[in-house]
């Protein structure tokens, strides 16, 4: 047996605990491989050592993650480990929320490489972190052995510091880093046999990777205005005068967080706009060609608008990638739902 | 969510459900080329026409128009 450390993170389930009866148990902690590491033992050879096998509940790690994450960290660190696998987790949602947690707190705190496995559309696939490298996996346990091979690749690569080929190569989802290489044709000679491809109808490969949009299921719509509250979100970069949060006027990193309470109007001694993406001199002679808050009031006034949450969240859409995107609105949207927001307004340009 | 924008396509081919097009791209809600009173109701049709949108149920992404 090699020297190298492996620890897996398992769930109740493939800790062979039980199943759902079982998924408020604690963390706990078995030496050797267990369940799936049994496999993932036998493919990983004498190069690397399952020394220990951690399980926990999904609920109990995904609704009490505060105390729980902490715990399981603790008995990985008594591992020692070299690698920190976790999974695979199928299409389990809760289980894909805790592999990619339990990734994420091995990289930050123990200082290890992470890898887990997962369907796709696990849930925890968008959770987790972009360090952490996530091994593509079927829907079910049915494909475990091709998927603990791919896993097994992967780790044994990591473990040897070797760098890692194209994600659709090796078997896992993009990490969203471009590494450059040196092809022997130009881009001009490449366009033109994919132009010629395509004119063939036969299948080619674009190197412009276009981002993927979600599919969002449209919210129901809100039954009665006047007893809504409506919150106010703007990518039109209309920020305060002085920019006191810095936010850039392109690729912006951050979002900005405006209290309303007693502001009737948006005055352009008060706001200004820093939008680098168009001729911004209308809205920051009258910031309402962006945020219509004097339209809002009136109509909170005369009640055909119940009540408006007083706050202004905004922020520049001007190039922002899509992956930032995504988090800058997951953030206002949890706000917004914590502050009992009912239905949005958004402006953008 | 109802997402004012004056290039619909951009929200519409991300999959956002309810979007209303908005005037233009310096101004989304008004025209500086108005006088003021026509400007407001200008902003005012726009948004009412957004608010409007919040109460309809939409299968998928749809672009509205305010007449």
């Amino acid at each position: 047996m090699g020297s190298v450390r492996v620890a897996h993170y398992v769930n109740q389930f493939f800790g062979g605990l039980g199943g759902e009866e079982k998924a408020d148990a604690m963390p706990e902690l078995r030496p050797g491989p267990v369940g799936p590491g049994a496999l993932l033992q036998q493919l990983l050879g004498t190069e690397a050592r399952i020394v220990g096998t951690v399980f926990c509940g999904d609920n109990r790690m995904v609704e009490h993650e505060a105390d729980t994450l902490p715990a399981v960290v603790a008995l990985l660190r008594d591992l020692a480990p070299d690698l920190v696998v976790a999974g695979p987790a199928f299409n389990a949602g809760r289980y894909g929320l805790a592999c990619a947690a339990v990734c994420a707190a091995a990289r930050r705190e123990l200082g290890v490489p992470a890898l887990t496995a997962m369907f796709s559309e696990n849930p925890g696939r968008e959770a987790a972190d972009r360090s952490v490298l996530v091994a593509v996996a079927g829907s079910t346990a049915a494909t475990m052995k091709p998927d603990l091979e791919r896993v097994a690749h992967l780790a044994l690569k990591t473990l040897r510091g070797e760098s890692l080929g194209p994600a659709d190569v090796e078997g896992y989802f993009p990490t969203g880093r471009r590494v450059n290489e040196f092809g022997t044709e130009t881009g001009a000679e490449r366009m033109v046999q994919m132009l010629l491809r395509k004119l063939r109808k036969e299948t080619y490969v674009s190197e412009l990777i276009v981002p993927p949009f979600d599919h969002v299921p449209p919210a129901p719509p809100v039954s009665d205005l006047a007893r809504t509250t409506l919150g106010i979100v703007t990518t039109s970069g209309v920020v305060r005068t002085g920019n006191p949060e810095g936010i850039e006027s392109w690729r912006a990193t951050k979002w900005a967080r405006y209290p309303l309470a007693g502001v009737d109007a948006l005055s352009p001694d008060a706001f200004t706009c820093v939008h680098g993406g168009y001729d911004n001199r209308y809205i920051r002679a009258n910031p309402h060609r962006a945020v219509p808050l004097d339209v809002l009031r009136r109509y909170t006034r005369d009640g055909r608008v119940g009540r408006l949450h007083e706050v202004l969240y905004s922020t520049v859409g001007n190039v922002m990638p899509v992956e930032r995107a995504r988090r800058l609105g997951r953030e206002v949207a949890q706000e917004l739902r914590d502050a009992g927001v009912q239905a949005v307004l958004l402006t953008a340009t | 969510m109802a997402f004012c924008s004056a290039i619909p396509t951009i929200p519409f081919s991300a999959g956002v459900s309810r979007v209303i097009h908005g005037k233009a791209v310096p101004y989304l809600l008004g025209d500086p080329t108005l006088s003021p009173e026509r400007e407001d109701t200008l902003r005012e049709r726009l948004t009412a026409k957004a608010l409007a949108t919040l109460t309809m149920a939409v299968t998928q992404p749809t672009v509205f128009t305010a007449s």
